[in-house]
């Protein structure tokens, strides 16, 4: 099955049943097995074999006196002498034992396992795990349906046992929390959850500032989106940070959380996204695993509870997605005749399941007030989570739909080369070299803090050479080897000083490894914001510590922020105190600014009332 | 509060309290003469007022204590109720209370301090659906209201009742742990207490 797809599941994962009447219950994964079957994109080669997890594999993650209390209840029931010991382990109410709930919870941990381990290894480039993804369970307690972090423990293996870099992608409805608790704080699995607000919502977590612990910190992501988000907005929020973040994490393995409880018809969430939504995030998530993972890619189910309607269909469509197997035109009749009758109750959509694979496209209305003040805050959400998480070099490569107003055109100037002599030999600087010669450049492999490849790097300079503000200087040797880039750009949308046509942003100063002593990053710098139109500008820098190449460096944070704040010094930056949240987050964080000699005091001013609106923190 | 807390004495300089709050990351120092509380600063009072003259901007932090800060301030036992000591520092429109018991200063309780009890008390942080219900304010009726969240076997990790919208109701902001909310609320109005919360009515599962 070299490089194949299979699927984690058979019948014996139908044990995970809190019983009739409760959202998670066997019926699903019969409802989703019985259509791939009948649809034909199922065959019994493509089952992947799996056995119950070990105590070591589940004490990567669960404390062993839970897992205990798991295992006794699993036998006998809640003690009847300690009342509150269910309670304490989360074993009521949505999570209420049931005969067998440990072997159940053990497998579906086992399932996970193996299609970690199998695309870990090679074996396999694609899994899917539709019984899995129980991101909600936490170390000593089972949260909303979820008896074991099945995910964060196939995770915890595999990065134990292989050098892994793992992007974690959450689309369930509520947030991913137990995931991203379980690595909050390490750099290697990067986490990302795509969820409704938790305002009102299950579990009240995943807001934007929820960023990881060093050395983790910019390596939990969330977006949470407003109720009542459809495909357009739930789309729109992927784009604009999962694939960038993807191209600055630099993983080796995509772990995804499909959970479909965000459909317009499901009863435990309020987004409004369809089938046709899911289908696209599939498309996008297989696109990203080969763009960024060599094809690695394990999807899980996660939650989704209208039976009848989305779960089936979701998976199918995602297994379709992910195996290569097409799928029939139509839903076959078999299948839709086996079903039982739908419950009665139908608020939303009206009619029986139908035939075709998705829902029919719904007209678009005229977006009213309720609409476009979603879409704002929607917005204004991803821009946030943007500027956090994201190098500003990358946010050009990777630009928001309509940005808004860009800063005024620098007037052009000839462009110009200089001489550096570096310790490791004579480099020529350039500035304004078109995209087709940055494209046709070598790009030292010793440059990488974005992307993984020199090829993509190449890119990164072309496509920030092609904006209307950027402007690229390179360092390279005479054999044209480029070794170092400074990429000056608009600020990203959004930002305080997006609206002030004349500020401009450093978005990168990057030198490779090789190459880092001996002034060249200095010197690159101060050529790059010699020529005069930038005496009429504002110049700004941010240097975000979770962005940095400490492992590479050697350097602690502090240490770190010390040589950039030197650099940009002698390039005639000054080191400002700001309370912009990405900036005040932490206080290895940096920012620079250089204020151009012809710059007027009212630009000054306008500025400098930007950089304060609340009250500084102590220093 | 935060307990045996940093202090200075009434004879440091401004500098120096300056530097011992940018130190601890914190905003409110008590002044202590030997065991006795004497006063305190808050980080407002070594600000230099805008508009002052230079010398006396120049000049701020070399100056003692005993200046700026203020003396016999308010103060609270350690055992009393946070919501008088809320009350206390909103009537008195300070940021900070010396704790002081009968041997003297114990701890201090800040703003922060409260933001931590009100967390708490609203239950954020507990996996968790927030729903709103209004009740008649009348006896009973909340014990009522939550012994229909009772028999659905959810379990309740806050409940703060306030006064309602309407003269003569009550508003509660319950945070029930589970995740799904919309049987509970289908409950909750089917008993005639009108309520709000997330997901929608429909068979979940079936």
């Amino acid at each position: 099955m070299n490089g194949g797809s299979a699927l984690a599941a058979d019948e014996r994962l139908a044990a995970y049943d809190f019983g009739p009447g409760h959202p998670f219950q066997a019926g699903r994964l019969e409802a989703g097995l019985s259509l791939l079957r009948a649809a034909g994109v199922l065959e019994e080669t493509d089952l992947l074999g799996f056995g119950p997890a070990a105590d070591a594999d589940l004490e990567l993650v669960h404390d062993r006196e839970y897992l205990e209390a798991l295992a006794r209840f699993s036998a006998s029931g809640p003690a009847p002498t300690d009342p509150g010991e269910a309670t304490r382990f989360g074993l009521v109410g949505d999570n209420r034992p049931f005969p067998g709930m440990d072997e159940a919870a053990r497998l579906v941990a086992g399932a996970t396992m193996a299609a970690l381990d199998a695309v870990a290894a090679g074996d396999l480039a694609h899994v899917f795990a539709p019984v899995a993804g129980l991101h909600h369970a936490q170390r000593r307690r089972a949260v909303g349906f979820c008896l074991v972090n099945d995910v964060a423990v196939a995770i915890a293996r595999c990065t134990r046992s292989w050098p892994l870099r793992v992007l974690y992608v959450d689309l369930d409805a509520h947030h991913g929390d137990g995931v991203q608790t379980a690595f909050y704080d390490d750099p290697r699995v990067c986490t990302v959850s795509l969820h409704e607000t938790g305002r009102y919502l299950f579990p009240g977590s995943g807001e934007v500032h929820e960023l990881g612990r060093p050395p983790g910190v910019g390596r939990s992501v969330n977006l949470p989106l407003e109720p009542r988000t459809g495909d357009d907005g739930f789309l729109a929020a992927f784009d604009a940070v999962v694939e960038p973040l993807a191209a600055a994490f630099r993983p080796d393995m995509l772990v995804t959380q499909n959970g479909c409880d965000g459909h317009v018809d499901d009863p435990l969430s309020d987004l409004t996204l369809s089938l046709r939504g899911y289908r696209a995030l599939a498309r996008r998530l297989h696109r990203l695993a080969h763009r960024h993972c060599q094809g690695r890619w394990v999807a899980t189910g996660g939650g989704g509870y209208d039976l009848d309607r989305v779960v089936p269909r979701a998976w199918a469509l995602l297994w379709s997605e992910l195996s290569g197997r097409r799928l029939p035109a139509r839903v076959p009749s078999a299948w839709l005749a086996s079903r039982p009758e739908p419950a009665s109750e139908r608020p939303r959509s009206t009619g029986a399941p139908s035939a075709s694979w998705m829902e029919r496209r719904r007209r678009r209305r005229t977006a009213g007030t309720a609409e476009r003040e979603l879409e704002a805050r929607n917005q204004r959400t991803v821009r946030a989570v943007r500027r956090l998480v994201l190098p500003p070099s990358l946010r050009v490569v990777y630009p928001l739909a309509g940005r808004g107003a860009r800063a005024e055109r620098l007037p052009g100037w000839e462009p110009r080369a200089g001489e550096y002599l570096a310790p490791g030999g004579p480099l020529v600087l350039r500035d304004r070299s078109p995209a087709s010669v940055l494209r046709r450049l070598e790009v030292d492999p010793g440059i990488h803090a974005f992307v993984r490849d020199s090829a993509q790097e190449r890119e990164v300079l072309a496509r920030i050479s092609e904006e209307p503000a950027g402007e690229v200087a390179v360092a390279h040797t005479p054999d044209g080897v480029v070794v170092g880039y400074v990429a000056v750009l608009d600020p990203e949308p959004g930002s305080r000083f997006a609206s002030l046509p004349w500020c401009l942003e450093v978005g990168a100063v990057e030198v490779a490894t090789g190459w880092r002593r001996g002034g060249v990053a200095s010197a690159l710098l101060r050529f790059a914001v010699e020529p005069d139109p930038f005496e009429d500008r504002i110049l700004i820098a941010s240097g975000l510590s979770w962005h940095w190449d400490l492992e590479q460096s050697g350097l602690s944070a502090v240490a770190y922020r010390r040589v950039l704040a030197r650099v940009f010094e002698t390039a005639g930056f000054e080191v400002l105190r700001t309370d912009e949240p990405e900036i005040a987050y932490d206080p290895a964080n940096l920012f620079v600014a250089r204020i151009g000699s012809r710059v007027p005091p009212a630009r000054r001013a306008a500025f400098t009332s930007r950089l304060v609106r609340g009250r500084l923190p102590a220093p | 509060m935060t307990a045996r807390p940093v202090t200075v004495s009434p004879d440091a300089t401004v500098a120096a309290a300056r530097s011992a709050m940018r130190r601890g990351r914190f905003r409110h120092l008590p002044v202590m003469a030997g065991s006795e509380l004497v006063g305190v600063v808050a980080q407002s009072d070594l600000e230099v007022p805008p508009g002052a003259p230079v010398e006396v901007a120049e000049s701020l932090g070399e100056r003692p204590l005993t200046e700026v800060m203020s003396t016999e301030p308010v103060t609270v036992w350690p055992d009393e109720p946070v919501e008088v000591a809320a009350r206390l520092l909103v009537d008195n429109g300070i940021g900070c209370l010396p704790v002081v018991a009968d041997d003297g200063l114990v701890g201090i309780l800040t703003e922060s301090d409260l933001f931590s009890v009100l967390l708490r008390l609203l239950g954020g942080g507990e996996p968790s659906s927030r729903i709103t219900v209004v009740l008649p304010d009348v006896p009973g009726a909340l014990g009522r209201a939550m012994t229909v969240v009772g028999e659905l076997g959810v379990n309740l990790l806050t409940v703060v009742t306030e006064p309602g919208p309407e003269p003569g109701t009550r508003g509660v902001v319950l945070r029930a742990g589970t995740i799904n909310a919309a049987p509970v609320v289908a409950a909750l109005v089917a008993a005639g207490f009108p309520a709000t919360g997330p997901g929608r009515p429909g068979p979940a599962g079936r």
